[in-house]
């Protein structure tokens, strides 16, 4: 230390939050006893305007060089008392927050005397701790302005457009020969019956005419290397690779249809099919007599307990319309639910009803049974719930409505870009109510199937909310990381690589250093401007090689120490 | 649906089904979404010992649509015609008047056995099941014989007591 330590603390009433049971006057007192301090005052609320001036002006007075505030939580109020000390000068990392809020008064709103003891505990362990913080400055980071977008079907589509149309470079990756991705292969689309293609080739127009887009077709992701605002992607194009330098990353992956192979004599009978098939016969809806559509394959049963959302209305889209090409067909669907939720769904439903399709509710325990002779299915025996008995159904067609599960890259990418994936093994969101389209890794988005089945609206609203996120950083064009970061002293680790896979962000990666002998070895080594300060990676380490600053092990122990009066 | 019924309805059959149809269209009997209110409110459960949720409303109106074998069952007998199920549905099938003219339906082309008709004009009257069950209590208060006539032939009766006391020459007798 070369100068002094001069501390102020600052206890706050907050209103009658804290005030209220710990008695604030009496914890000021002894503040004013504590080693260093050179001034301690209460505030009704610290940070009110008058409680932020007031701080500032003692820090001039008395020419203060740590700040302790005592009141809520940081997790509201850190940046702005941060800050505040920053406006008079003093380095912002050289402030301290202690909870008499949350650690204190509300909880033990019963004992008030014990709970003003706890409180002078805790800013007493609070002083020990702000005299061996060390000043420190924030990290910045440039951000390229352009993104990668993965996969080019609907949800990729839309965001690449939404990029582009704001400046953003952009570079879309599709894996197929050609942009447009599930949609490429339905009809029609619901409840509008509109041709997809009237909805998908202005898209694609649009995209393959923007200047600010490069489209990469036949192109495959096999490498991520970087974080947010400087990521490398290697991708396989025309038979070499490519470098690919952007800010962010956009994954619009989707998924695949699932094939129940051998189920309902799927892949045995010709006139057996899913839904995706039945739609690959472009527009023939006519010539079936009597078709049966069976919901549910493959979806809400022990192996993949999710519904797929939007399959239902398919089966709804395509019993109409087989329903209107031949009105004196016999359309039956067999289902377990009919989840018409949406804009105009249930309006949907009764369409179908008043069609006079027929819907019979079967029961997971028991599904229907397809039955035919050599390749064609002829009858569908169903246990009719209600009836409490067996019938059979003549069939000509039977559609198998399967969900959307995802995709058989998803493994390889997680890994490739350390972005986590549900169980179900759809991508998983940082939050799902609160974040929908981020990764807890920075800089990488998500949108569309590959996060969970979507029908084309929520494709497009995830894939625009992506796009957006996205452009945050981009628009900054640098990204600030808190100073509080982990390092990893070279010399100390064993290289067991705890701290890598622990690391929920990805910002723990593998260094190399030389050993004094020969050769290298590999090091743990965190990356500053990934790294949030969580401080998983430290715990981890068995070697105490990692340091996180801003709660080192010397800061925690003189906490420790001071614990106890 | 073009599976054969009993073969000696014979010829009928086909006119009987889609006439059906026609009935369960004309009801709205295939805007049943299966929420069962229509069961819930149905008060043959209560009198019914053996009258099972499947044999409710809802269930008869599967029925029709899937098994045209089920057509002789007894259970569609046992409907009252409360209304209360109308009155319930949210889809807006009205099953009390599909029931009332489905049986007519039925009787029309000759599945009788199920049905109380009156002794003297031939006229249907009830299900025999909701016969049986008020002429037993009718039966303990003397009331049973009015079970045994429709209710025109009862006022063919009172008809012609009027008509008796009018002096058969149609003028009213002046007192």
């Amino acid at each position: 230390m070369s100068e002094a330590i001069r501390i102020g603390v600052f206890v706050c009433h907050c209103g009658t939050n804290i005030g209220g049971i710990v008695n604030v006057p009496d914890v000021v007192e002894y503040a004013k006893t504590l080693p260093f301090v050179q001034w301690a005052e209460g505030n009704l609320y610290t940070c009110s305007e008058d409680g932020l001036t007031s701080i500032r002006n003692k820090i001039q007075e008395f020419h203060l060089n740590r700040v302790v505030v005592a009141s809520c939580t940081p997790r509201t109020h850190e940046t702005l008392f941060r800050k505040n000390c920053e406006r008079a000068g003093l380095n912002k990392y050289l402030f301290e927050f202690v909870n008499l809020r949350e650690h204190c008064s509300w909880v033990h709103m019963d004992n008030p005397k014990e709970a003003t003891l706890k409180a002078k505990d805790l800013v007493r362990m609070g002083v020990a701790k702000v005299s061996l913080l060390k000043p420190q400055e924030d990290l910045a980071t440039e951000v390229l302005r352009s993104t990668l977008v993965l996969g080019g079907g609907v949800s990729g589509l839309s965001a690449a457009l939404a990029l582009a149309n704001q400046g953003y470079r952009v570079e879309l990756v599709e894996k197929e020969e050609e942009l447009g991705g599930l949609l490429r292969f339905v009809n029609r689309v619901f409840p509008t019956h509109q041709a997809t293609a009237e909805l998908l080739n202005p898209l694609i127009d649009a995209v393959r005419k923007h200047g600010n887009i490069q489209v990469h077709l036949g192109s495959e992701l096999t490498e991520v290397k970087g974080f947010i605002g400087n990521f490398t992607a290697v991708i396989g194009e025309n038979g070499g690779s490519r470098d690919l330098s952007v800010g962010t990353i956009v994954v619009t992956v989707g998924s695949q249809v699932h094939k129940p192979e051998g189920a309902f004599g799927y892949g045995r009978f010709e006139n057996v099919m899913t839904q995706l098939d039945f739609e690959g016969r472009c527009g023939q809806y006519d010539g079936f007599n009597r078709v049966v559509i069976i919901n549910c394959v493959g979806a809400r049963n022990e192996e993949r307990p999710y519904c797929g959302r939007f399959c239902c209305i398919v089966a709804l889209k395509n019993a109409i319309l087989v329903k209107e090409a031949n009105p004196g067909a016999d359309v039956t669907v067999l289902q377990r639910d009919v989840m018409a939720v949406g804009k105009a769904y249930e309006d949907y439903y009764r369409k179908a009803l008043e069609k006079g399709i027929k819907f019979i509710r079967y029961r997971k325990a028991e599904p229907p049974r397809v039955e035919g002779s050599g390749a064609r299915a002829e009858k569908v025996k169903v246990f009719h719930a209600l009836m409490g008995k067996e019938i059979t159904l003549d069939a000509d067609l039977v559609l198998l409505t399967t969900p959307l599960v995802p995709g058989k890259d998803n493994a390889a990418l997680s890994r490739m870009m350390k972005i986590p994936l549900g169980m179900d093994g759809f991508f998983l969101e940082a939050h799902q109510k609160l974040r929908p389209v981020e990764f807890p890794a920075d800089g990488i988005f998500v949108a569309g199937c590959g996060r969970y089945p979507a029908e084309i609206t929520d494709s497009i609203s995830q894939a625009l909310a992506a796009a957006a996120k996205a452009a945050v950083p981009m628009a900054r064009g640098k990204v600030v990381s808190d100073a509080f970061v982990s390092e990893v002293n070279p010399s100390l680790c064993s290289g067991c690589g705890r701290c890598v896979s622990v690391c929920p962000f990805g910002a723990v990666g593998w260094a190399e250093v030389r050993r004094p002998d020969r050769g290298t070895r590999a090091v743990a080594r965190v990356n500053p401007a990934e790294c949030k300060g969580c401080g998983l990676c430290a715990t981890s380490c068995l070697s105490g090689a990692i340091r996180l600053s801003g709660f080192t092990d010397e800061q925690i122990f003189a906490m420790i120490g001071n614990q106890a009066s | 649906m073009q599976r054969a019924l009993k073969r000696e309805k014979g010829a009928e059959v086909p006119d009987l089904k889609s006439e059906i149809q026609a009935l369960m269209e004309a009801n709205r009997l295939n805007f049943c979404l299966e929420c069962g209110k229509c069961s819930a409110v149905c008060p043959m459960i209560d009198f019914y010992g053996e009258y099972v949720y499947k044999r409710c409303a809802i269930s008869i109106v599967e029925k029709l649509c899937f098994d045209p074998e089920g057509i002789d069952d007894e259970a569609l007998w046992y409907c009252w015609a409360c209304k209360e199920c109308t009155f319930f549905c949210p889809s807006g099938v009205d099953f009390q008047n599909f029931m009332t003219e489905f049986r007519e339906l039925l009787v029309s082309n000759g599945y009788r056995k199920h049905a109380h008709f009156c002794s003297v004009c031939g006229a249907y009257m009830m299900p025999k099941k909701q016969f049986g069950y008020l002429e037993e209590t009718m039966n303990l208060n003397g009331n049973g014989d009015l079970l045994l006539e429709c209710e025109n032939c009862k006022k063919g009766k009172y008809l012609n007591v009027l008509f008796k006391i009018a002096g058969g020459n149609g003028k009213p007798v002046r007192r």
